[in-house]
């Protein structure tokens, strides 16, 4: 029985989805969810303990509330009893939190190094305002994929994830795999992170980051080694060469139009980085940073005003023809 | 109260060791302290601000003794040597900010180094002006007892502020040259 | 050698005196009219006029976090819009942290009652007290003003830099933000020296330092933290307002600066805030346990080395707000450890409470419900704190809806429980008249359960993947029906907090009266009358134990007042810091509206200078002004002060 299967008993649906922190899938989240379990027990036990004390305060005392009774003003004897019963109880305490304090260290260690020898894949993410750009460098320009908002890793195989930020600090986190970390300016850290099953995770900015913090998602895709590969292959690949001519036409209105002041798309003259890069635009399942499905309806509303989907967000509205439209979303559409 | 004087000394205290701890923090952030671009201060008005400092010790010294008998005559004349040697003090600082080799926004050294030497001004500034008007008010109907007590809390006060510039000496002129 | 009468213990318990009181009444209390209200330096006025200023920025908050809930019912909400809400939440953690929160339970609870339980008349800088609540005032209008106009701050009320910086917060709501912060924080300051010194040198001779009542330990010992604390964010908030306006490099990587300083900063205030705000709450829980359970608190040595311990190790814990920035793993290790070790003193406490409680004749009257329904909701909350002390752990957790129910948890049962037990013990004091029993606990029922529905689901949904500071989820998050049930519980809590403020009008007009101790409680606040009247107690008492009203009646003939201060000065007996023998005479300033313009110009410098640079320079001089019209005496003073001294005029 998987720790999901209890949480979906024991509590409720989003728990056991795929963003949850209790449905772990990877060695990092499935060691925090046990530590989590341990000291949810100890817990428990903490808390039952000091109620049954208090219970059994107000169950002893004198009847008859009315009037306030005359103060103690002696209480050496029963202070005595007391001494003792709290320094046990201190002494309990003690023991118990350092048994914590171990079983977190140790489960921190674990959490922080790679697994084995095995070979990894090395992904930098840098934050944006609001959006994840992704890389996955290699020495050689052409095999270094640059994607946004979607990450695609193997199962099993241990991902080393550096981070930065071109502008205000982001947390970067995939809570069914593990814990989060900010994207800084000014620092470049990395950690590791592995999926122990295929899946469809969602991540989404875990440090406010202005006003579309809330619609900074992501999502990461665990599959087979085989399906990984041909991502890969696939987002290698130069950007696609328009085919039809409505395709044709749409090119050009890309190239024409303000987009290629912040987008890039291989093969074309558009090289700018301040906005996500859209060669493989069709691959991907989301546009807006998981913020709506990718697909004709969305990505039109998107292009046309995308303050109506991300008010606030630092693209501005485009005012194009519908013929412009119909061509530049066919065209779009064709960059698998 | 002596008390007020202690409680003013330890809170200034906190925030001077809270931004000498950011000074070094910065200084561990950055490869090169000053950045290559930036002199380190220069030593000279720094210097000779705090040999006058520590020299003034001692007219604070027989300030405080004679404040404590009572004497209005000798408590006065102290105050002037005091008066004055504010101001040097002051006029130097001025020379100090100039010395400093970069403006305020250069970069994060520029920055705590003005920030620094502006909070020290600032506490020189308002300690030199609280000890004219306690001077002036050495004259005529209000003097009382209680003055002279203000004046000795005053002087060791000043104790206070001589450290504090010492410490910004130290931070200021000797660090950039050391890291 | 001076010309008045000496100091003396009287053994009799004193009679009535009306011509002493006639005196004492004259000479204590405030100026009448429109301006003298502005004048009055008593710690009893200051006091209600913090805890009314704090109530209503409680009941402010309040609205905001009603207004964010009914936007985060439903999924994809359009009750607000993103910019209005980031100033939505912004404001409410920024109006109960810094406007409600330390200005209650510390600067409130301590103005009026330590000088009443160490049986002063008056806190020791009558004129500081009355300037640290006119600034606390004139910053949180400040900051709500700006926020009406539709310009708040808006980057959270930690404020980050780069967010809130001048490259990507423009205008000024950051500045209003940091304007206001360091106003309150100073003036926090301030109060946080008066306590220190009155509980130091102002105490009824006889209160030597282990007769102090604990509520007297805990908030002198908070003061303590706030003097180390709150310089932090004072100068985090400066640099901040620098870097914004004077093109300072402070927080920027690309000249030199560090995003972290801003946070390392901010934390090592924000950390022992906390505790600022917890540790007072701890105290209330103290007094009401003991007066209670009809006996002295069990384990006094050990709540006092507690509370120091705590207010200690405050200060070295505040990476654990920073455990997902990437710092080295072996240090946040350290600051799990010392997270952890907290909770032993703090634990310590909660056994001695129950000691005291299943030793003492429990008496369940109404504030004993807060302190039950503390017990549940901040332990529970100190739970939730071990399990985030942990990195691995809080690595999951953090930025998320776990962490807001932890510190729901952990301030509202920590804190504003025992506020509002505080207020149900300590009205009849303040008003002279009883709280209603029956609006008491229907208040009392509705916000416990109400605080439970609204901020227990908050623990799963965080843990579901709900980050914190979101204006809208999706619908296929599936957060959707644990929101609603929180919407629906922060509702019954505000309806009790209607409920509350009812009684609080009702009462203070048509409540029973009360009496002078109507919980016939051990501690000097009760030794007077209720209200007291204005110079606190006709004859300061001589203390010989700790509840000194029971060891007074148990032994009646130990019982002694002072005499021989003067009642037509405003005198006060000046005592050792550890025995508390008496030492000298002190006379207070009297009333001055100096020290509320010293505030105007605090203020309207901290806002000019944000436009103006050369606006502090002038500002400055003003408040050198100011502040010699503030120290300057006045012929009364003087008289007075000439009475009370020999002193040889030949040599002048």
């Amino acid at each position: 029985m998987r720790f999901s299967d209890i949480s979906a008993l024991a509590f409720s649906d989003p728990l056991s989805g795929n963003q949850s922190a209790l449905n772990p899938t990877g060695p990092d989240a499935t060691r925090v969810a046990h530590l989590w379990l341990i000291i949810l027990i100890i817990s428990i036990a903490v808390f039952a303990l000091v109620w049954i004390a208090l219970l059994y305060g107000i169950a002893r005392r004198p009847g008859g509330d009315a009037d306030p009774a005359t103060p103690i003003l002696d209480t050496a004897a029963s202070d005595r009893i007391s001494t003792r019963v709290v320094s046990i109880a201190a002494a309990i305490t003690v023991v118990t939190l350092f048994f914590v304090l171990i079983s977190s260290v140790v489960a921190g260690r674990l959490t922080s190094e790679p697994v084995g020898n095995q070979k990894h894949i090395a992904i930098t993410v840098i934050g944006h305002q609001w959006w994840w750009e992704v890389q996955y460098p290699n020495t050689e320009a052409d095999r270094t994929v640059i994607t946004a908002n979607e990450i695609h890793i193997p199962v099993g195989v241990p991902v080393e994830i550096t981070t930065a930020s071109r502008d205000v600090i982001h947390s970067f986190w995939v809570p069914n795999l593990t814990g989060k970390h900010d994207l800084t300016p000014g620092y470049n850290t990395a950690f590791w992170l592995r999926a122990d099953r295929a899946g469809d995770y969602r991540g989404q900015c875990a440090e406010f980051c202005g006003l579309q913090h809330a619609e900074m998602g992501f999502h990461l895709i665990a599959e087979s080694q085989a399906k990984f590969q041909a991502w890969e292959n696939d987002q290698l690949r130069p950007g696609a060469t328009p085919v039809t001519a409505q395709e044709q036409r749409g090119q050009q209105v890309f190239v024409r139009s303000e987009c290629m002041m912040c987008h890039a798309i291989g093969g074309t003259i558009a090289g700018s980085r301040l906005g996500p890069d859209l060669t493989h635009l069709a691959s991907r399942q989301t546009i807006a940073a998981a913020t709506v499905p990718n697909n004709i309806g969305n990505l039109a509303g998107w292009v046309v005003d995308p303050q109506h989907i991300k008010p606030g967000t630092l693209m501005p509205p485009n005012e194009l023809s519908s013929g412009d439209m119909n061509d530049l979303l066919s065209y779009l559409q064709s960059l698998k | 109260m002596w008390w007020a004087t202690a409680g003013i000394m330890l809170v200034e205290g906190v925030l001077l060791a809270i931004t000498v701890a950011s000074y070094f923090y910065l200084a561990s952030r950055n490869a090169n302290w000053p950045p290559l671009d930036t002199a380190p201060p220069e030593i000279l008005a720094g210097t000779v601000n705090l040999v006058l400092f520590l020299v003034s010790l001692a007219p604070n010294f027989w300030l405080k003794r004679v404040a404590g008998s009572g004497d209005i005559q000798k408590t006065r004349r102290a105050l002037y040597v005091m008066i004055l040697l504010g101001a040097a003090t002051l006029v130097l600082r001025v020379f100090e900010f100039a010395g400093l080799n970069c403006r305020w926004d250069f970069s994060s050294y520029a920055s705590i180094s003005w920030l620094l030497l502006g909070l020290l001004s600032l506490q020189l500034l308002t300690d030199w002006a609280d000890t004219v008007v306690l001077t002036i008010m050495l004259f005529g109907k209000h003097v009382r007892a209680g003055r002279f007590m203000d004046v000795a809390e005053s002087a060791d006060y000043w104790n206070f502020v001589v450290g504090s510039a010492a410490v910004g000496w130290v931070i200021l002129y000797l660090i950039p040259r050391w890291l | 050698m001076s010309n008045l009468a000496p100091i003396t213990q009287s053994h009799a318990r004193a009679d009535w005196d009306q011509g002493h009181h006639n005196r004492l009444e004259a000479t204590w209390k405030g100026r009448p009219g429109f301006w003298g209200w502005f004048t009055w330096s008593h710690h009893k006025e200051i006091g209600i006029r913090y805890l009314v200023t704090a109530l209503c920025f409680l009941l402010l908050g309040g609205i905001l976090a009603l207004v964010m809930r009914l936007q985060l019912a439903r999924p994809e909400n359009h009750l607000l819009g993103p910019d209005q809400y980031n100033q939505f939440f912004t404001m409410h953690g920024t109006t109960m942290m810094f406007l409600f929160a330390v200005p209650v339970m510390f600067e409130a609870l301590a103005t009026y009652f330590v000088p009443l339980m160490v049986g002063a008349r008056n806190v020791a800088f009558p004129r500081l007290a009355s300037f640290s609540y006119f600034l606390y005032l004139f910053g949180g209008i400040v900051l709500w003003a700006m926020f009406l106009l539709n310009a708040g701050a808006d980057a959270g009320w930690f404020s980050y830099v780069p967010l809130s910086g001048p490259a990507f917060t423009p205008g000024h709501r950051a500045d209003a933000w940091s304007v206001m912060v360091m106003m309150t924080e100073i003036s926090a300051v301030c109060v946080a020296v008066e306590i220190l010194v009155t509980v130091f040198k102002l105490r009824a001779p006889g209160m030597s330092l282990n007769r102090i009542p604990l509520f007297v330990w805990v908030e002198t010992i908070v003061a303590f933290s706030v003097i180390f604390a709150l310089p932090a964010v004072i100068l985090s908030s400066l640099m901040l307002l620098l870097d914004r306006n004077f093109g300072t490099q402070f927080f920027n990587p690309a000249e030199g600066g560090d995003a972290l300083l801003y946070q390392h900063l901010f934390w090592f205030f924000g950390h022992p805030e906390v505790y600022i705000v917890f540790l007072p709450g701890a105290g209330v829980i103290s007094t009401l346990v003991a007066t209670f359970s009809r006996r002295r608190p069990f384990g006094y040595l050990a709540i006092v080395l507690s509370t120091v311990s705590v207010g200690f190790l405050g200060f070295g814990v505040w990476v654990h707000h920073m455990f997902a920035t990437g710092l080295p793993l072996l240090s946040l290790s350290f600051f799990t450890a010392a997270s952890l070790m907290i909770a032993i003193p703090t634990g310590i406490q909660i056994f001695c409470w129950l000691a005291t409680i299943i030793t003492g004749k429990l008496w369940l009257a109404t504030p004993m419900l807060w302190v039950f329904g503390f017990f549940f909701i901040f332990i529970l909350g100190g739970l939730t704190g071990v399990m985030l002390a942990s990195v691995p752990l809080d690595l999951q957790a953090h930025d998320t809806y776990f962490v807001v129910a932890h510190l729901h948890y952990v301030v509202i049962g920590g804190a504003v429980f025992p506020f509002f037990g505080a207020i149900e013990y300590w009205f009849p004091k303040i008003t002279g008249r009883m709280l209603n029993e029956m609006l008491s606990s229907v208040f009392f029922w509705l916000f416990f359960v109400g605080f439970n529905l609204t901020f227990f689901p908050m623990h799963l949904v965080g843990l579901a993947g709900m980050t914190r500071r979101i204006y809208t989820y999706g619908v296929d998050r599936g957060w959707g029906e644990l929101n609603y049930i929180e919407t629906v519980g922060a509702f019954l809590m505000g309806l009790g907090v209607l409920f509350f403020v009812i009684n609080l009008i009702l009462s203070a007009r048509r409540g029973r009266v009360a009496g002078d101790n109507p919980w016939r409680a051990g501690t000097l606040e009760w030794a007077t009358s209720s209200p007291p009247l204005a110079y606190n107690f006709l004859y300061i008492p001589v203390v010989q134990e700790r509840e000194t009203i029971w060891e007074d009646e148990a032994h009646p003939e130990r019982a002694g007042v002072v005499t021989g201060l003067r009642d037509e000065a405003r005198e006060m007996l000046v005592t050792t810091v550890v025995d508390a023998y008496p030492d000298h005479r002190l006379l207070l300033p009297a009333p001055s509206i100096w020290p509320f313009w010293a505030a105007v110009v605090v203020c309207g410098t901290a806002i000019c200078t944000v436009f103006q640079p050369w606006a502090f320079v002038v500002g400055s001089l003003l408040f050198g002004i100011v502040l010699i019209g503030w120290f300057w005496p006045s012929e009364e003073e003087t008289a007075a002060q000439h009475k009370g001294e020999k002193w040889d005029n030949a040599t002048s």
